[in-house]
């Protein structure tokens, strides 16, 4: 007797044996090999983070073949998501298991580490940085990428100011067509945002969306998003003036005004707060003697929780891990300063739930095909001296 | 104890040095733009006109080259021999360590790298006029109204391009706005051109503060402090000026009334320093005053000497490296070669004792050695000969006496190549491979010793054959690279890369990784040759096979280690394991192709033929990994970065897919003839 659902059962199995198949490995690596070479070649042309976004952080990728022709691609999160499931469905399932073979099992829980590492990391890390000149403190870090809408109470000086923050994910899908608005109950006006520019600069404008004959222009974005000043065009309600600008690179931030209160709107890289604070105690940087070239770099710091301090030293090669957190020496600046001149400390510092994941994976990989490998090899040099001795 | 007055009269004192010590900065920073913006006139005859220094006037003892070739100098942020200095700045403008020069009676010599910078220091007229500028297209000559010579590709004097330096100069600025990726050949090569006759004008006046006398006649400041004011040895002038400046701070005690007096002087001072030096190099490279402190190991060079002797607070070991510049002007000062050769040895050991006890004389003598044995240049050719005599005594003697002499023949060229890997980790203090240069050495021998090791065991001679080959093109490739380069091997090492553990670890790992990819490549050339050649001995060639097989494994598990540790490295360095970077997309593509030949295998789409073209496009994906994303000049490894090689990859890449459709070709019509033998043979 044939059960009701052996018509799906059958399907179920295909498209099992489909995942677990060899040719579905060779036809996901290709693809995967093909995405990163071309993902690669396209980072000269439109830098490495959007290069990075478009080829491999996503699930489509569109390729300008010969420049004009658009050639769609599976995206690196697709591939590895497949790749993922390949794996699972054909090494760790299909394949049969020897106990005196164990390397290749070994190695492919290894990749399904490395893959669950990367999935966490893409999701769920936070990467930032922080920069201090000597003697100054910190208990944040800025986001890299994201950047948020600060909306700041004017009191008096020495009161603590009130200050409302959106986050830039909010709004940056704000058209002209589809502007979003921003209220809040405490707030005696609300904010309206016509245009969200990832990376601007002003220029002089008369058109309807300048301020003051000024207005803000799109750019390309930049090659790392630390090159990019974003901006936004909003207007106000039941505030003065009804309309302004806000731009990262502005020196004077705009100012509304709600009746007898007044409000500084600023554009500023996202912060996320330490559960530690750090103070630059001393920067070092050497150069080679008569070169340019440094030599080492190096962050004295002192880390403070509560009332327990203790210093550390920070440098290349030598992060500071501290509840949860990384501080690495990332640069300095400014970089075009003058011999003597006084300089900051750039570190950048890393939030990852999958810590050390990708390490133990990769040991576990190697480990698996050391084995593998290591028996194969040895097969072959029995066969080899029997048949010499044959 | 510390009276009121007396504290009053220190602060003036005080304030009157930073008055003159200000005045004497802002002074020299007019002094360097001057010199920056001072072209020389274009000559109507170079070699006369060239206001060059005068030649020694009478020649070098023959021994003098090797005497200076030990001393250590600081160039490029370490310590080496002259001889080393002198090597690689003959071998940027050359593209070759010797010079080939006509002498006056119609014969040719070759001039050492060593024996060419003493004539551009001793000699800078004679220097102008041999053919030390390699140029790769007269193009650049006719452009700059210049004559050319009959070969497009031919070596010039400086004398014959001087006419053209400024034009060359303006053009090559105007070149330098753009980045350097943006450049076309013919542009790098107006660039490089620009800068190597800059280099060289920096070197035959590299004696002119030793060779040249300070005239301070009329400069009241200075001039009742030297017995003949009219020629003051550059050594003199830094021993009193500091004391002169001191003096000069204490005496005005009121700073601003004599400003003005103190500012004309000063003014007087630069002009003639001006007038004395001005050839100086702005940036020189070569610092040749060992440092006086130990502590400090940055050396001076002479133009750096002169800003601190303006200094007031000079400091007394400051002072001491004074002699030193008087042992150079003894060179110059020399009547006879007698004075001469011992001026030579005087310097030469002050230096080198200068330099004893920071310990920075301890590599030297070693480095010295190292480039005189010259390991690579024979292992090359033994290589090469290994192959020649090898392959006849593989092919015609069957007995295992010719076997083994062949493989011995293999023996000294590939301990050669490791001696020269282990001097270099010697004097570098660092693991095998820090620098693009040192991974083409490393990836030969880690090529040779894989093919070695298969030999052994199988047995067959192709490979052992393919081993002596691949050591010679591989030493080959290093020295066109070296050639092509022109700089040092062996330069210090960026911040980041300063850590022996993951060079030693993560470099060295993915650095076999290549080597056995490319060894499988060079394989699977030798098997479809075999099989083309000879197929009715297929058979022959299945070792070739099992060979190609178990390389690519070997290559996986290396380039897979290798990229992972990069993770953990980076991870440590720059807070992220993977980054999509181009160098470790690179080392990606590596293990997917691996991966995907394996799988192939595994899942029967390929057999040994299919795993041959794998591994030809193996070679294609190694070469872009290892060559060409440094030459897309973007992401984080921008120590690996490297320019001019596209053309030459994309020749080699060419090369491959011409064997690629060959070799597809060839399995199509391998397949049909079987298939015909089969329905002849009626077992279809």
């Amino acid at each position: 007797m044939i059960p009701r659902n052996a018509g799906l059962t059958q399907f179920a199995a295909a498209i099992f044996r489909c995942f677990a198949s060899y040719a579905m490995s060779v036809i996901l690596l290709t693809l995967l090999l093909v995405l990163v070479f071309i993902g690669t070649i396209e980072q000269v042309r439109i830098g490495l983070y959007p290069a990075q976004q478009r080829y491999f952080e996503s699930f489509i990728a569109v390729f300008p073949l010969f420049g004009s022709i658009p050639l769609p691609l599976p995206g690196g999160y697709l591939l590895i998501t497949l790749i993922f499931i390949n794996i699972l469905c054909g090494a760790l399932i299909r394949a049969p298991k020897h106990l005196r073979r164990p390397g290749l099992l070994i190695a492919h829980t290894g990749v399904l580490l490395l893959g669950v590492w990367g999935f966490v990391t893409f999701h769920y890390s936070l990467t930032g940085y922080v920069d201090l000149e000597e003697g100054e403190s910190a208990s944040t870090f800025k986001d890299y990428l994201d950047w948020e809408l600060r909306i700041t109470e004017l009191g008096n000086p020495g009161t603590p100011a009130r200050q409302y923050v959106v986050h830039h994910r909010d709004f940056d899908s704000a058209r002209p067509e589809k502007p979003i608005s921003l209220e809040h109950p405490q707030l005696p006006f609300s904010v309206t945002i016509y245009r969200w520019l990832p990376n601007a600069a002003p220029v002089p404008d008369s058109g309807p969306d300048s301020v003051d004959g000024v207005t803000l222009v799109p750019c390309p974005t930049a090659a790392e998003p630390s090159g990019n000043l974003p901006g936004l065009i909003l207007s106000a309600a039941n505030a003065a003036p009804e309309k302004g600008l806000v731009w990262a690179g502005q020196r004077a931030p705009l100012v509304l005004t709600a009746g007898e209160r007044q409000y500084r709107l600023d554009l500023a890289p996202r912060e996320w707060p330490l559960p530690f604070s750090i103070k630059l105690l001393k920067f070092r940087h050497e150069t080679h003697p008569g070169t340019a070239m440094p030599s080492h770099f190096s962050s004295r710091v002192e880390v403070r929780e509560g009332d327990a301090t203790r210093e550390v030293e920070i440098r290349m090669n030598e992060p500071l891990r501290h509840r949860n957190h990384t501080l690495y020496q990332a640069s300095w600046g400014p970089q075009n300063a003058e011999p003597g001149a006084q300089l900051y400390s750039v570190l950048s510092v890393s939030r990852n739930p999958a810590g050390e994941w990708a390490l133990y994976a990769s040991l576990i990989i190697t480990a698996g095909l050391l084995i593998h490998y290591g028996q194969v090899f040895r097969d072959f040099l029995q066969k080899s001296s029997g048949k010499r001795s044959t | 104890m510390n009276t009121p007055a007396r504290h009053v009269r220190t602060r003036a004192a005080c304030l009157s040095k930073v008055i003159a010590f200000a005045i004497a900065l802002a002074a020299a920073a007019g002094f360097l733009s001057k010199t920056q913006a001072e072209t020389p006139p274009q000559p109507s005859d170079p070699a006369a006109d060239l206001s060059l220094p005068e030649d020694l006037p009478f020649e070098l003892p023959p021994d003098i080259p090797d005497l200076l070739a030990g001393m250590p100098v600081q160039e490029g942020g370490r310590i080496k021999p002259l001889s080393t200095f002198a090597r690689f700045a003959l071998l940027r403008l050359n593209a070759r360590t010797t010079l080939s020069v006509s002498e006056s009676d119609g014969s040719k010599t070759r001039l050492d790298a060593m024996s060419w910078l003493c004539e551009c220091l001793f000699y800078p007229r004679r220097a102008v006029t041999r053919p030390c500028f390699n140029i790769d297209t007269d193009e650049i000559i006719t452009a700059l109204g210049l004559r050319a010579h009959e070969k497009k590709r031919d070596r010039y004097a400086y004398a014959e391009l001087a006419p053209g330096r400024d034009q060359l100069v303006l053009l090559a600025r105007a070149m330098g706005r753009k980045e350097s990726r943006e450049l076309n050949w013919l542009e790098r090569q107006v660039v490089r051109l620009a800068e190597n006759m800059l280099f060289f004008e920096s070197l035959i006046h590299y004696g002119d503060f030793a060779r040249n006398r300070l005239d301070l006649r009329g400069i009241s400041l200075f001039e009742d402090k030297f017995d003949r004011p009219e020629s003051v040895p550059l050594s003199r002038f830094l021993e009193t000026a500091p004391a002169i400046l001191r003096a000069l701070g204490e005496n005005t005690g009121d700073a601003a009334q004599n400003s003005d007096q103190v500012r004309q002087g000063i003014d007087l001072l630069f002009e003639r320093l001006n007038q004395a030096y001005g050839a100086l190099p702005t940036a020189p490279t070569l610092a040749v005053i060992p440092s006086a402190d130990p502590k400090n190991d940055a050396w001076k060079h002479p133009l750096s000497l002169i800003e601190t002797a303006l200094r007031p607070d000079m400091s007394e070991s400051a002072r001491s490296t004074v002699a030193s510049v008087q042992l150079w002007e003894a060179l110059y000062a020399a009547e006879s070669p007698k004075d001469f050769r011992q001026a030579v040895i005087d310097l030469v050991s002050y230096t080198a004792d200068r330099a004893e006890p920071a310990g920075q004389n301890a590599k030297v003598a070693l480095e010295l050695r190292y480039y005189r044995m010259n390991l690579l240049l024979w292992a090359q050719w033994l290589f090469v000969l290994a192959f020649v005599a090898g392959a006849p005594l593989w092919s015609f003697t069957r007995g295992k006496a010719g076997y083994w002499a062949a493989m011995a023949l293999q023996i000294p060229p590939t301990l050669l190549l490791a001696a020269a890997i282990t001097l270099r980790c010697i004097i570098r203090g660092r693991p095998p491979v820090t620098t693009l240069y040192e991974t083409i050495l490393f990836t030969t021998l880690t090529a040779v010793l894989i093919a070695w090791t298969i030999e052994v065991i199988q047995r067959g001679w192709i490979i052992g054959v393919l081993a002596a080959l691949l050591g010679g093109a591989g030493l080959f490739l290093a020295g066109r690279y070296e050639a092509a380069e022109g700089m040092d091997t062996m330069p210090a090492v960026i911040a980041v890369l300063d850590t022996n553990f993951w060079l030693a670890t993560h470099v060295t790992t993915i650095t076999i990784g290549y080597g056995a990819g490319l060894l499988a490549a060079a394989l699977a050339h030798a098997h479809m040759l075999g099989v083309l050649l000879f197929p009715s001995r297929r058979e022959k060639f299945a070792g070739l096979q099992r060979a190609i097989y178990g390389v690519v494994c070997f290559c996986l598990v290396f380039s897979l280690a290798g990229t992972v540790l990069g993770g953990v490295w980076a991870s440590r360095s720059w807070g992220r394991f993977w980054g999509w970077d181009p160098k470790e997309n690179g080392a990606l593509m590596i293990v997917l192709w691996c991966l995907i030949l394996l799988h192939a295998r595994r899942g029967g789409f390929l057999a040994g033929w299919g795993m041959s073209l794998g591994s030809v496009v193996l070679g294609m994906v190694v070469a872009f990994s290892w060559w060409g994303v440094n030459a897309l000049g973007v992401g984080l490894h921008s120590y690996g970065f490297t320019s001019g090689i596209w053309l030459n990859l994309a020749l080699f890449w060419a090369i491959e897919l011409v064997v690629l459709a060959a070799g597809l070709g060839a399995s199509v019509s391998m397949e049909r003839r079987e298939r015909l033998q089969r329905i002849q043979s009626g077992n279809p």
